[in-house]
């Protein structure tokens, strides 16, 4: 993992000292809030629907077991027990007193973490594939170039007031865990046909109330270039991204109006102006950077453990929790574990500050000090050896933690909402857990198949509802919740945005809608296909026909 | 500050002149940007009107960390 220099430890120290004195004039009375809210909002800490929230940062979702454990200390002492995890793989915490704030950044400040930049129109944390560096399909380890971006871009003077805020997702895979195609910028990174690293390059997506698939500016930009070259790209936008208006005011919005290929030429024009005084990515530095991620020191083990299998074979619960939440490891011997925050009755990505430690535990034990938070609101410990599953699973369980669904119906992505959030219109979570308790059944849930809920409670689009496969979004109807349903969304590398299949449901009836496409699904679904692959061959029709009837489809 | 103490108006005037009487609690840093909400008599005294307004009075309707909602 990275570890902070010197430059780093003093730069995240400052802010926390600076902001402790700008708590304590506002608590005075010196500051209004109309003056500290632009500080505070520099410092992730923003105001919500009960109680102020800190957002904090979690570069390209790596933690290690010692933060975790300084995030459940936060969560203990200055919140209320809990933590919350977000799509864009950051940590939030609902409860804190302003007068606490300055403590949590000090805590944050102790384990090289901060809240800096995760508000405001700036370059945001910049997320990356939860499995990288274990990945079986991955061609380079994106987290090198995650931290380069993080180094470059934080309190960047030129691109500290975009037009609006931007977000950046890496990936070193082919298969799309990072969502690449609905971020500001994404970056996949590939080898060219000389076997040179580099970057395919993916400019103008992203959700919200205008959602757009990216496009490729870019197929091949090499590694010594990528600073330059985002910088080429913020330039344009910096200049030319609307500042006049809110909902305009993202890359997508421009590289559209102007049109991709214009987009990309002024891009290369920007580009070109700066070979010689832009932000240079030479070879050693690039080097000094991935000397942090290299591999742990891994044993040579066998593919195959005769003690996995066997309680594989005996133990109905550990098998299905095998199917669902292990992944392919690059090394033999070794196994990716997704850790599920989504268990029945629980709201998506929360977790108790016992869990974080519980979480942190195993890590140390059984994966090298290293946790990974996913876009989707899961964990990962990335490093398990195939003969301590058992053990790692028993230590879920004892936890709370040994859910076994993710990547099915019930592995439900869903943002806060109006029970907690501001700007939502309707609620989240209780709708995911009534979604969750209609499905319980994991017969079901396997019968069903890969399937992908998103929620969100406003046109913002925080639950990803836009590229769901079947997305949900609040909406308020004369200060009733409502619910849009949208099908056949998609954040992988088959990227595609969700379509609105009819009249909105009412909070009663948006579970028994749900329970009707699936339902369609099984009856329409040939051998082998998953959801999105039946919704893309046979369309809106038949989902449309059951929900609402043949006479409105 | 809970929602059984709040004052019920009729009339926009009204509304923002008690809005204009919170300048000093506001300035005491004992209220955060005030505004005036939609509410309805209901048996047990003033419910608001809208979903937000009736959450943010009684808290989430989920449990979080260790607390349950109210009923």
């Amino acid at each position: 993992m990275y570890r902070y220099d010197t430059l780093d430890q003093n730069l995240v120290d400052e802010r926390a000292r600076q902001f402790r004195g700008q708590v304590a004039r506002r608590l005075s009375g010196e500051l209004s809030e109309a003056e500290f809210r632009p500080l505070r909002l520099m410092n992730g800490l923003y105001l919500q629907l009960h109680a102020y929230m800190v957002r904090v940062a979690i570069p390209y979702g790596t933690l290690s077991a010692d933060q975790m454990r300084a995030l459940a200390y936060i969560a203990r002492t200055w919140d209320r027990g809990y933590g919350h995890f977000t799509t864009r793989q950051n940590i939030q915490f609902n409860w804190p007193n302003l007068a606490d704030v300055p403590d949590i950044l000090d805590a944050l400040a102790a384990v090289e973490m901060h809240a800096i930049q995760t508000s405001g129109n700036c370059i945001r944390n910049v997320t990356a594939d939860a499995y990288a560096g274990v990945a079986d399909d991955e061609v380079a380890d994106p987290r090198v170039y995650a931290e380069i971006i993080r180094q470059w871009s934080s309190l960047h003077p030129e691109f500290s007031f975009l037009p609006r805020k931007f977000k950046v997702a890496v990936t070193g895979a082919p298969q799309d865990r990072a969502a690449l195609r609905v971020h500001d910028i994404g970056l996949r990174l590939c080898r060219d046909s000389d076997g040179a690293l580099g970057f395919e390059v993916m400019v103008g997506g992203g959700q919200g109330r205008t959602p757009m698939i990216g496009t490729t500016i870019r197929s091949f930009l090499p590694e010594a270039d990528l600073l330059t070259y985002l910088e080429a790209i913020l330039r344009v936008y910096n200049m030319l991204g609307r500042r006049d208006n809110l909902y305009k005011a993202r890359i997508k919005i421009l590289v559209h109006s102007l049109g991709a290929e214009t987009f990309a030429a002024m891009v290369e024009d920007e580009w070109h102006q700066l070979e010689d005084t832009g932000p240079a990515l030479p070879a050693h530095e690039i080097k000094r950077i991935r000397a942090f991620f290299l591999p742990p020191t891994y044993e040579d083990l066998e593919a195959t453990v005769p003690e996995f299998e066997a309680r594989r074979r005996q133990d109905t619960a550990f098998a299905r929790w095998c199917q669902t939440n292990l992944a392919r490891h690059r090394r033999s011997g070794y196994a990716i574990v997704d850790v599920s925050l989504k268990p029945e009755g629980g709201s998506p990505g929360d977790i108790m500050a016992e869990q974080m430690e519980a979480v942190a535990d195993l890590a140390k034990r059984y994966s090298f000090g290293e946790i990974r938070v996913t876009h989707a609101q899961n964990l990962v410990l990335p490093h398990v050896k195939l003969a301590e599953l058992s053990a790692v699973w028993e230590g879920l369980a004892a936890a709370g933690l040994e859910t076994p669904n993710v990547g099915l119906v019930t592995d439900i992505i869903a943002c806060p909402g109006l029970d907690f959030c501001n700007l939502a219109n309707a609620r989240s979570i209780p709708v995911a857990q009534r979604i969750i308790e209609r499905f319980r059944n994991l017969d079901r849930q396997h019968d069903i198949g890969e399937l992908r809920i998103n929620i969100s409670g406003c046109i913002n689009a925080c639950g990803h509802h836009h590229v769901g496969h079947i997305g949900i979004l609040g909406v308020d109807r004369k200060g009733e919740e409502y619910y849009q349903i949208t099908l056949g969304g998609s954040s992988d590398e088959t990227a595609s945005l969700g379509k609105v299949v009819g009249p909105s449901f009412s909070y009663d009836a948006i579970t028994d809608a749900v329970e009707v496409i699936v339902t369609t699904y099984l009856a329409q679904r040939c051998q082998g296909e998953r959801f999105l692959d039946t919704y893309r061959r046979v369309g809106a029709q038949p989902f449309k026909e059951d929900l609402y009837g043949i006479a409105q489809g | 500050m809970r929602l059984g103490d709040a004052h019920d108006v009729t009339k926009e005037t009204e509304a923002e002149e008690l809005i204009a009487n919170t300048e000093a609690d506001v300035a005491a840093c004992r209220v955060v940007e005030p505004y005036a909400m939609t509410v309805e008599k209901a048996a047990r005294g003033l419910k608001p009107v809208s979903q937000r307004e009736r959450i943010r009075a009684r808290g989430p309707t989920v449990p979080y960390g260790h607390h349950k909602p109210r009923a």
